[in-house]
């Protein structure tokens, strides 16, 4: 599921434009807690891992908690998928 | 002199069962009967302290119903409130608490108390806890029938309390609670922190009129999916919101999919509603009624606009924020200095009336100069420059100086380069906003440091200890020299040339 994470990292550097050199964008950065990703980023991110990834947020989903790293994100698109399969 | 809240303790007396709170949050709700209750003990634990009257009771809380409840029991008592934003780094507010020389914090238990100038809780209540502050109380002129002070940013590094009394903050709420026909039956939204004005309208607007109050926290007012939902789920009829975050809703909060045909109006202050984003927002919820107000801090609403019925217009320029509002009068100080009281020309707005604030508290000097004398009148210099169209409404025009509105907050960029200078590594830095049909779209920093370009995640990390979370920075650019005017000054210009 690497590909996941290569997806998203593109999206983050050159869609979104956060302040981070490629370098400085780790599995485990925290986006949201270190203040790198703003809350409309944030919503930006969210419209595309919906559109990229066919998922759906519920509105209890949209927050820090699933979005805070590539690690974190990319558990929770698979998460989705999964229980969008079994559905 | 009436207060600030006798409405809403005839609304818990005539309807006790009434649902005065809703907090989605932690899925309860709070009856008039149950918030007076919870108010009134609060009171009672306040009197027993014996604080001269009108004294200062800071708020250290988290939105929720028992910080509403506080602000009711507080002037129950006859003292008044001051909310502080507990998310603002510690340094801020405890300047604050010094500076208003709050003699009570209203706070949870916290098992570790951030504030050096509270001694431990001398009691608590309805789940709160009282601490008693060790900062002297002397000097300091408080006006006749004070009820809250909102602290917002100041230029030189340093906030200022907006002092409202009773009266000021009543001529705008009664006058909102009939123009906006409030009734027990509406929903409003409670979308604005505390120590944000807006709050004023939900809180006093709603509340008096006997309605519901959803309450939001601050993480639930930045998801635009959730409060679409909770919209639908509760039935508002009512929002009260800034641009920033109303403009979201058509694209982030699939409005389609939920039943939004309940919301009768929308009001909107703060900043500018760019118009394209504001059609988009008139489809999506076009049965709705919308309105824009303004007025900073210092006045609170003192002017606004009742926007035409959605689609009966093609208006290209952002709507006027029309006029004044009965309670005040709004005159123009040209630029050649003469004050002109009929609404003609262009220059800086001046308000004038029972809305407009008592002062700075304890910077009598700041007060004297944000207001000029004229016609026998005190009026507030408000420092937004306005142009009178046709129609005789006011149109906003930008700002004077260097002070910037992002998400609705006032921003003294002054503030923040205050706040850089205090970084060891940094020899000098200057701020820049970069604006958006007259709304921050971001911050940028220019700074110089002799060792070296500093990493983004610890600038924002150093400033995020020193200043509230809307000013932060969101661009860092590292200079080899700030480039000066022959005055030896920032040479802002040159440095819009980087960007």
């Amino acid at each position: 599921m690497a590909h996941i994470k290569a997806q998203l990292r593109d999206y983050l550097l050159n869609e979104l434009n956060l302040p981070l050199q490629p370098e400085e964008l780790q599995d485990d950065t925290m986006l949201v807690s270190d203040r790198i990703m703003d809350s409309i980023s944030s919503l930006m991110l969210v419209e595309y891992l919906e559109k990229t990834f066919n998922i759906s947020f519920e509105p209890h989903e949209v927050t820090a908690e699933n979005l805070d790293s590539l690690n974190i994100i990319e558990a929770f698109v698979n998460q989705k998928q999964v229980s969008a399969k079994a559905a | 002199m009436q207060r600030l809240h006798k409405d809403i303790l005839q609304q818990a007396a005539n309807n006790p069962g009434g649902v005065a709170i809703q907090f989605p949050f932690e899925k309860r709700n709070l009856s008039y009967r149950q918030l007076y209750a919870q108010a009134r003990g609060i009171t009672l634990a306040l009197e027993r302290l014996s604080l001269p009257k009108g004294s200062i009771v800071a708020l250290y809380l988290d939105k929720s119903p028992e910080a509403i409840a506080a602000i009711l029991g507080i002037l129950m008592a006859e003292l008044a409130y001051l909310p502080l934003d507990v998310d603002a780094p510690d340094s801020r507010n405890q300047f604050i608490i010094e500076q208003s020389q709050a003699q009570v914090v209203l706070t949870r238990e916290m098992a570790e108390n951030p504030f050096p100038v509270l001694s431990s809780p001398s009691g608590t209540v309805e789940g709160l806890a009282l601490y008693r502050s060790s900062a002297e109380a002397s000097g300091l002129k408080l006006p006749e029938g004070l009820a809250y002070v909102l602290y917002t940013s100041g230029s030189t590094g340093v906030p200022k309390g907006v002092m409202v009394t009773h009266t000021a903050a009543l001529a705008f709420v009664d006058w909102a609670r009939d123009t906006f026909v409030l009734r027990p039956e509406d929903t409003l939204t409670s979308i604005a922190p505390l120590h944000f004005d807006l709050s004023i309208f939900d809180i006093f607007g709603g509340l008096s009129a006997g309605c519901t109050l959803l309450l939001l926290t601050p993480s639930e007012s930045k998801n635009p999916l959730l409060l679409s939902s909770y919209i639908a789920e509760y039935g508002v009829t009512t929002i009260y919101a800034t641009p920033t975050l109303l403009q979201l809703m058509p694209r982030f909060g699939k409005a389609g999919r939920y039943n939004h045909s309940q919301l009768r109006q929308v009001l909107f202050a703060g900043e500018v509603f760019p118009i394209p984003a504001l059609r988009a927002l008139q489809e999506i919820w076009h049965t709705a009624k919308f309105y824009n107000l303004y007025g900073p801090t210092e006045t609170n609403v003192c002017t606004w606009h009742p926007l035409p019925p959605t689609g009966t217009d093609d208006r290209q320029a952002p709507y006027p924020i029309g006029q004044p509002c009965p309670y005040d009068q709004c005159a123009v100080l040209k630029e050649d200095g003469s004050i002109s009281s009929e609404l003609t020309g262009s220059g800086e707005l001046l308000v004038s009336g029972a809305s407009v604030m008592a002062g700075y508290l304890g910077m009598p000097e700041q007060t004297r100069q944000a207001m000029v004398e004229h016609e026998e009148r005190v009026w507030y210099k408000t420092g937004d420059l306005v142009e009178v169209d046709s129609n005789g409404d006011l149109l906003y025009r930008g700002r004077r100086g260097r002070m910037v509105k992002r998400r609705g907050y006032r921003i003294e960029l002054g503030e923040i380069e205050a706040a850089l200078h205090q970084y060891e590594a940094i020899a000098q830095a200057a701020c820049l906003a970069l604006e958006k049909e007259q709304s921050v779209s971001a911050i940028w920093v220019f700074y110089v440091a002799p060792e070296g370009p500093l990493p983004h995640t610890l600038l924002t990390e150093f400033l995020a200890g020193r200043i509230p979370e809307y000013m932060l920075p969101d661009r860092f650019v590292h200079l080899p020299e700030i480039p000066q005017t022959s005055s030896q000054k920032t040479d802002y210009q040159a440095l819009k040339q980087l960007l």
